[in-house]
């Protein structure tokens, strides 16, 4: 009955801290979820078309030639991993800095074609290389940029999530309460 | 009493606290572990996808697979005034490279707005063409890989009906399929060069896509020597970028080509 009682009271004043609470971990969770499916979404159509992604590093004219073969094709796997990484939630934080420095990267490399006048598509989700002039979307792609650096950096300040392999490790409920 | 049992509450308390932190360090060292070989798995992955693909890339493997005697060592089939593969050719003429990819649609264009432009500086003498068959659209099929299918089927009659190689190109332009299309059926490709006049003996290889790993690695050194689409046209060795370099040759205004080419020649 006190108790109840309590609760109400400090609803008066602290009603959204409360909410806050219950919420941020499921919507840490939603964006976690949203990030790793994100990575595998870029890595899979790479992994099927390797020559392709191949010369999609190519086409940004950034790394000697020869390292874009290796890059090219470790580039998804890597991804791939990490995005599994990502829906597990295992090591939260780390992973959304691993994210914020990976988009960084490819940001720059976009930027860099931009810059340069290399009429080419990011080839982030497969496909890219170079593309006929005036299909290039680089004020979209970097807006589409924009939303993945705010998921990176959501996560990286709220990395408590639900159902996370981080709760489990710490013998935590995977679905923790406030 | 009270006091007794408060004390042992807190030994019981510790120790299972303690008990807690172990279980986390055990879970924890095991999430560990599973991670480096997820890792470590995946990066064994990728070296055996990178070594398998840079072999393959790099010569013509699988059986029954062929390398066209009559490519040029960047891989394309030079054509002089003859309009026959492999003749006619002389370092002292213009040398125009051609890449095209049979399902790219710009590619069609080009064929049907500038090939007798082309052919005609060919046949006056002033340039030698070389053809580069690539494949960076097999995405576009719907999983059939025309791109590739359809260049190996070039290759194939590059090397074995080398007269009927022009007529061969010009045909499939003029019967292209749609980009994400199915692409065309080897025998549809089959009954393209026949109506081009190629030999019914050539005509039945095209189906045994023996020049499929050649098309590929054909592709890799065209992406290596710059080409970044099709078309490209690349002038004495020269890639043609007219987006970045406003002196470079841009094939869709009337009468670049002659232009451009007439100037190379020095004319």
């Amino acid at each position: 009955m006190s108790s109840t009682e309590a609760t109400e009271t400090a609803g008066t004043s602290s009603g959204s801290a409360t909410t806050w609470s219950v919420w941020q971990p499921w919507l840490s969770l939603v964006v976690r979820l949203a990030m790793g499916v994100i990575m595998i979404a870029a890595a899979v159509p790479k992994m099927i078309d390797i020559d392709q992604s191949v010369r999609a590093v190519r086409a940004y004219r950034l790394l000697p030639e020869v390292f874009v073969p290796f890059v090219g094709t470790a580039l998804p796997y890597f991804e791939f991993v990490f995005g599994l990484v990502l829906i597990v939630g295992l090591f939260t934080r780390w992973s959304a800095v691993l994210w914020l420095l990976l988009i960084a990267a490819f940001v720059f490399g976009v930027a860099w074609a931009w810059a340069k006048g290399y009429s080419i598509d990011c080839g982030c989700f497969g496909g890219g290389g170079d593309v006929a002039e005036g299909t290039t979307n680089y004020p979209a792609h970097m807006l589409e940029r924009a939303g993945f650096v705010a998921l990176g950096l959501f996560l990286l300040v709220f990395p408590r999530t639900h159902a996370s392999l981080d709760a489990w490790m710490k013998g935590e409920p995977l679905f923790s309460r406030p | 009493m009270a006091s007794n049992s408060a004390s042992s509450d807190k030994v019981a308390l510790a120790k299972k606290k303690a008990q807690a932190q172990v279980n986390a360090q055990q879970r924890r060292a095991l999430v560990v572990w599973i991670l480096i070989g997820v890792v470590v798995v995946g990066l064994f992955a990728a070296l055996v996808a990178y070594i398998v693909r840079q072999d393959s890339v790099d010569t013509i493997s699988g059986e029954g697979q062929l390398t066209p005697a009559a490519a040029s060592e960047n891989d394309g089939f030079g054509v002089g005034a003859s309009g026959v593969v492999g003749e006619d050719l002389d370092p002292s003429h213009v040398r125009l490279d051609i890449y095209l990819d049979f399902m790219c649609p710009i590619c069609g264009q080009f064929e049907e707005f500038r090939g007798a432009e082309i052919d005609a500086l060919r046949e006056a003498g002033t340039l030698d063409v070389y053809y580069h068959p690539i494949s960076i659209l097999d995405n576009y099929s719907q999983g059939t890989s025309y791109s590739t299918r359809a260049a190996s089927a070039a290759a194939l009659i590059a090397e074995e009906a080398p007269d009927k190689f022009m007529a061969f190109n010009q045909a499939m332009f003029a019967g292209q399929p749609d980009e994400n299309s199915t692409g065309l059926t080897n025998e549809e490709i089959q009954a393209i060069a026949t109506s081009a006049g190629v030999p019914d003996d050539v005509v039945a290889k095209i189906s045994d896509l023996a020049y499929t790993s050649w098309t590929r690695s054909a592709t890799e050194q065209a992406s290596v020597d710059g080409v970044q689409g099709t078309p490209s046209l690349a002038i004495d060795g020269v890639i043609q970028d007219p987006s970045n370099n406003a002196d470079d040759l841009n094939w869709g205004t009337e009468g670049a080509i002659t232009a451009a080419i007439n100037k190379a020649a020095g004319n």
